[in-house]
């Protein structure tokens, strides 16, 4: 089984209820389970989880050149280009590929019948294994600075999950291509929210992106006690199982900032992740 | 020499575009014959990454020049390997204004 741990608003726990429910699992739980930090953008889940290193993945792609003495200019690469990548002026001989527009799906190359283009690797990311007690795991994707590649550094760090394993997906946030891209190969999705305006207005948005995904879903409301019932009438109006509610304590703001595991801070904290974990598996999800 | 002004309408006493590929026209103005046309920049609605096509565009109708408030960082490396000078302007004026400047 695979879940997703998203939130619409930034900020609102998917990091620290990820690494707690992670925690949880591989101590009291019998499972095998895995943790992919799918925040490539910013994986921060290495703060709170320390593991043993294991393995680590170059992520690349293929970079076309077109070499200018080969083409002759007939512009079906151009033309194929999804992504308008490629400049084309033949009166002055002049064809190059803007790199950082290339997806670098080879469809030019593919095209190409005068052998001008060639395909170079270029790094855009790196995938990292963690071993975690005995049997568990922590897999970090990371994109390099300055790509813009995001979905594919994810795509790749979601193939390293193990099929027979429990695996917890750290989401990015938001609702756009990069969360998508975890969703829709998630069995499970937990939506992480708060009781605020902002966070109602982007659970909103992450509730209509699920339900077009098809996949089955759960809230827990982070911060709960600051106080703001519209949500609470949403969740009852939507009718999605409220998985859970951690509730707003200086305390554990202080735990968080220091890269503590949440639950292991009180046995209150530690009983509402395992019914987080039992909600999910006993409820509508499997 | 064709100079390229991006323009927020397709007369010349309408105010230069600030942006530069997102523009609705491109004023060219020609040193030599000192006259100006318009060409509309169909690539002004593309979801990302136009700058490099708005080079080509220009490129394709033989400007040498590209006065502008600003410049993308793609746009300006394509600009600079096609050899186009960029300059830039420091405050919005209507073309009129700026091709007055061209010829004094």
């Amino acid at each position: 089984m695979k879940i997703a741990i998203t939130s619409g608003k930034g900020g609102t726990g998917k990091t620290t209820l990820s690494t707690g429910l992670f925690h949880i699992l591989t101590k009291y739980f019998n499972y095998n389970v895995q943790l992919l930090d799918c925040d490539v953008e910013e994986p921060d889940c290495h703060i709170f989880i320390h593991g043993q290193k294991s393995a680590s993945y170059p992520v690349s792609i293929s970079i076309p050149r077109i070499n200018p003495e080969l083409c002759t200019y007939c512009g079906r690469c151009k033309d194929i280009c999804a992504f308008h990548a490629i400049v084309m002026l033949p009166a002055v001989g002049f064809i190059e590929v803007v790199e950082d527009m290339c997806h670098g799906c080879g469809a030019c190359s593919y095209v190409c019948r005068d052998q001008a283009v060639v395909e170079q690797n270029s790094m855009i990311g790196s995938i990292t294994h963690y071993d975690y007690y005995a049997k568990d795991e922590f897999i970090e994707g990371r994109m390099n600075v300055g790509v813009s590649l995001q979905t594919r550094v994810i795509r790749e760090t979601i193939d390293h999950a193990n099929q027979k394993s429990l695996v917890l997906y750290d989401s990015p946030p938001g609702t756009s291509c990069p969360v998508v891209a975890v969703v829709s190969k998630a069995d499970y999705v937990v939506m992480v929210t708060e009781p605020t305006p902002f966070g109602l207005y982007d659970l909103k948005l992450m509730t209509e992106t699920v339900k077009q995904l098809g996949k089955k879903c759960g809230i827990v409301v982070n911060k709960a006690g600051l106080e703001y019932e519209p949500l609470y009438d949403y969740i009852r109006d939507q009718e999605i199982t409220l998985l859970g509610e951690i509730p707003f304590k200086k305390e554990y703001a202080r735990a968080y900032s220091k890269g503590e595991i949440l639950p292991e801070k009180d046995d209150r904290l530690k009983k509402i992740y395992i019914n987080i974990i039992k909600s999910i598996m006993n409820g509508k999800a499997v | 020499m064709i100079i390229a002004i991006p323009a927020s309408d397709n007369r010349t006493d309408a105010f230069t575009d600030e942006r530069f590929a997102r523009c609705p026209f491109f004023c060219l103005y020609d040193t030599d014959t000192r006259q100006s046309r318009f060409i509309v920049n169909d690539k002004k609605d593309a979801a990302s990454g136009l700058g490099p096509q708005v080079a080509e565009l220009l490129a394709n109708h033989g400007a040498k020049e590209v006065h502008a408030m600003e410049v993308g960082p793609k746009a300006q490396m394509i600009l600079n390997k096609l050899n186009i000078t960029i300059k830039l302007l420091n405050t919005q004026k209507t073309l009129e204004e700026v091709i007055k400047m061209l010829n004094p």
